[in-house]
């Protein structure tokens, strides 16, 4: 079973890592990306999320169909990503794999967020608590991952 | 009646143009190069942005096709650098 979701609702590790839970899995392994509060020496206050919603969905679920075609142990994957504000210390991203023994979960979360974050049509600007980079108004930039080639 | 096809803007882009997308009238031959030129007639700040975005046509990342044209009713979206995750 593959889970994709796009979501302005909090998003929580472990009701994600409940929907990947098999019988036959021997191991559930995660990665949940989080807020933090600093970028080089700026506070950061808070992450902005937008994405082109469902050219996001059909990326990420070809970025799993891609995974299972590495890894034929894994069982069921979500990947599940807040759009809108996520402040400082909440849970923008998780991602849960499901498979009958644990290194080829471990591989497939690890790879999946690495391709997810040069992929995918999803962005954050980061919003600083005071004043901004450069003199930019608002206090807000948008920013890059390392792109596509 | 004028056929057309859409342009949607994300992030810096959708800052730059101070709008989530436009609707353009389709003519034969807009190419890459053509469709830049057109987004900054109405968009002049987008140049900066163009720079550095990709195109993605129905939804499929635009490899530097020099053969491909916009098809009436594509939705053609322009995706700055991403940042998921």
């Amino acid at each position: 079973m593959d889970i994709v979701k796009i979501t302005g609702d909090i998003i929580s590790l472990d009701e994600i890592a409940k929907s990947v839970a098999d019988p036959k899995a021997g191991a559930i392994s995660t990665f949940s990306g989080t807020t933090r509060d600093n970028f080089e020496d700026k506070e950061v206050k808070t992450l902005a999320y937008e994405a082109y919603i469902p050219m996001a969905e059909k990326s990420i679920q070809s970025l799993i169909t891609a995974a299972r075609q590495k890894w034929d142990d894994l069982i069921h994957v979500a990947i599940v990503h807040k759009i809108g504000d996520c402040p400082v210390g909440e849970t923008s991203v998780v991602i849960a794999v499901s498979s009958g023994h644990r290194v080829q979960g471990l591989e497939a979360v690890h790879w999946l967020i690495d391709e997810l974050k040069v992929q995918v049509p999803i962005w954050k600007k980061e919003v600083y608590t005071n004043g901004g980079p450069d003199g930019t108004d608002g206090g807000e930039v948008w920013k890059a991952n390392n792109t596509l080639p | 009646m004028a056929q057309q096809f859409k342009v949607l803007y994300f992030a810096s882009a959708k800052d730059a143009s101070k709008t989530d997308g436009d609707k353009f009238e389709w003519s034969d031959n807009i190419n890459a190069e053509a469709l830049t030129k057109i987004l900054l007639a109405r968009h002049p700040d987008l140049a900066p942005i163009l720079k550095v975005s990709m195109f993605a046509v129905n939804m499929e990342y635009m490899d530097q096709d020099l053969s491909w044209t916009v098809q009436p009713g594509d939705e053609v979206a322009i995706i700055p650098p991403v940042s998921g995750g």
